[in-house]
């Protein structure tokens, strides 16, 4: 099971580190498009989450959900976040 | 569903049953921008049709998203990246051109005919368990093994060759999938190693004692053409070309099937008035698209649908809304062999009309007609258990009884 807080703090560091944007301007409700991130940043980060948090994350979570809030929500809806 | 700047064709609840929200979407806005998706989503049959055969649409290069995402890992899929340097579908011209050809050859190098005998021999021989043992998987006993062993008998492979060789790339065609993932694109590179492993010898058998079969056909058509292919490159080619011919093949027979056998009173209509089968394969292809989608990016800023698109945007092509379109099909959710109307989207059109239409067609229309000649079979299952996959609608299982 993940973590909310981890989810969110590990998608704001990768963020930061791929875009060198401000970790402040990385909000919950930001669209990923709007931060700079392509469909095969999407892809990467998905597999960089897989790998960070031992569990299987399918790339789609990334491509169907706009923003962490949506992601963390659907995330939890899978059944995959405590 | 409510935004449609959010809508994503991705959404999980869109899976097993999209039509309802495609035809609500249909009728609000049959064009929209999606901030999501970040493409344009064409739902008419008329646009969907249209943009298919505008030329100022490209194909998107899969080949260019899985070397940009590979990079990015460190990663080198030499075998996936020449399969996607050798998928026709995902090139543009100049590129297209060639590889294109050179397929078509292949697919000509038989009688029409002869391939309709190969293929009622093979799908007898699949069938006959279920009288025998008195149940079947239609699915992996019946529409898995068909088109491979018929793509085996063209290119001049064993049976058994065939099946190793379609169970070792069965994975591969998941990458297809907008979304997928990287372990997808990992195993795919181990799985087309290991089948090109196989294949590369196979070919170079056929350029030193060329036999009368599709591979010595494909050998020495690239080898005297003006710039041949090399042996890898012709080794991914015949990779693709195998997998082309089987995987929505094998989904347009189980979805034929499905639909058939879930329709008792159209399965006797059909039964009764052969003429109907090749239709009731047509209407398969119409309600359950193997390939729900596909995307172009637009070279030129250009009026598509009555949008105004500008160079470098992508466009979905929603096929699956496409083939259910009141405006082109009169009930459109009805299951009805015999319906006449506008061509289906399914195979697309244009540049990238799918060359082995005829080849799917024709086996989608034996293998009904073989399950027909045999003792009519009942469902085990009460909807179909399609793949959780959002673009590729294929079923798992498709178990009968007799």
């Amino acid at each position: 099971m993940l973590n909310e807080t981890a989810v969110r703090t590990w998608i704001t560091e990768f963020l930061v580190s791929l875009t060198g944007a401000e970790a402040a301007t990385i909000t919950g409700d930001a669209p990923f498009y709007n931060l700079g991130i392509d469909s095969v940043d999407a892809v990467v980060m998905a597999g960089a989450m897989e790998e960070h948090f031992g569990t299987e994350i399918e790339a789609t979570l990334v491509l169907r959900n706009a923003t962490i809030d949506e992601l963390i929500a659907d995330l939890r809806e899978s059944g995959l976040l405590s | 569903m409510g935004d449609l700047g959010s809508f994503n064709s991705l959404a999980p609840l869109l899976r097993d049953d999209p039509y309802p929200v495609y035809a609500t979407l249909r009728a609000r806005a049959p064009v929209f921008w999606t901030e999501t998706e970040q493409a344009w989503v064409l739902l008419r049959h008329q646009d969907v049709s249209a943009a298919f055969g505008t030329p100022g649409l490209l194909t998107l290069d899969l080949g260019q998203f899985v070397a940009d995402v590979s990079q990015a890992l460190g990663d080198h899929p030499v075998e996936l990246l020449r399969l996607l340097e050798m998928a026709i579908f995902f090139r543009n011209p100049p590129a297209h051109g060639p590889l294109r050809a050179l397929v078509a050859r292949l697919l000509a190098l038989r009688p029409q005919a002869a391939c309709a005998a190969e293929v009622t021999r093979i799908a007898r021989d699949l069938h006959a368990p279920l009288a025998r043992d008195g149940g079947l998987d239609l699915m992996t006993g019946f529409a898995d093994p068909l088109p491979p062993r018929f793509m085996g008998w063209l290119l001049g492979l064993a049976d058994a060759d065939a099946l190793w060789l379609a169970q070792t790339l069965a994975g591969v065609p998941v990458i297809l999938n907008r979304g997928a993932s990287i372990r997808d694109f990992r195993a795919a590179e181990l799985r087309l190693t290991e089948a090109h492993a196989f294949l590369r010898p196979e070919i170079a058998a056929r350029r030193n004692a060329p036999r009368d079969d599709g591979l010595s056909l494909l050998v020495s058509r690239n080898d005297a053409s003006e710039a041949p292919f090399d042996d890898d490159r012709l080794t991914a080619l015949t990779s693709f070309v195998f997998m082309a011919g089987f995987e929505t093949t094998s989904a347009l027979i189980g979805n034929a099937l499905w639909l058939l056998l879930d329709h008792p009173d159209q399965c006797d209509r059909v039964a009764a008035d052969r003429r109907l089968l090749a239709s009731a394969a047509e209407e398969a292809l119409r309600l359950e698209a193997p390939i729900q989608q596909v995307r172009r990016r637009a070279a030129t800023d250009m009026t598509l649908a009555g949008q105004e698109i500008r160079a470098g945007q992508q466009i979905v092509l929603m096929i699956a809304a496409a083939n259910r379109d009141p405006q082109a099909y009169p009930d459109p959710d009805l299951y009805l062999p015999g319906r006449t109307g506008r061509p289906v989207q399914s195979f697309g059109a244009g540049l990238h009309h799918c060359l082995g239409a005829w080849v799917a067609r024709m086996e989608a229309e034996i293998a009904l007609g073989t399950v027909l000649d045999g003792p009519r079979p009942r469902l085990c299952i009460d909807r179909p258990g399609w793949r959780p996959l959002h673009n590729q609608r294929r079923m798992t299982n498709l178990p009968v009884q007799v």
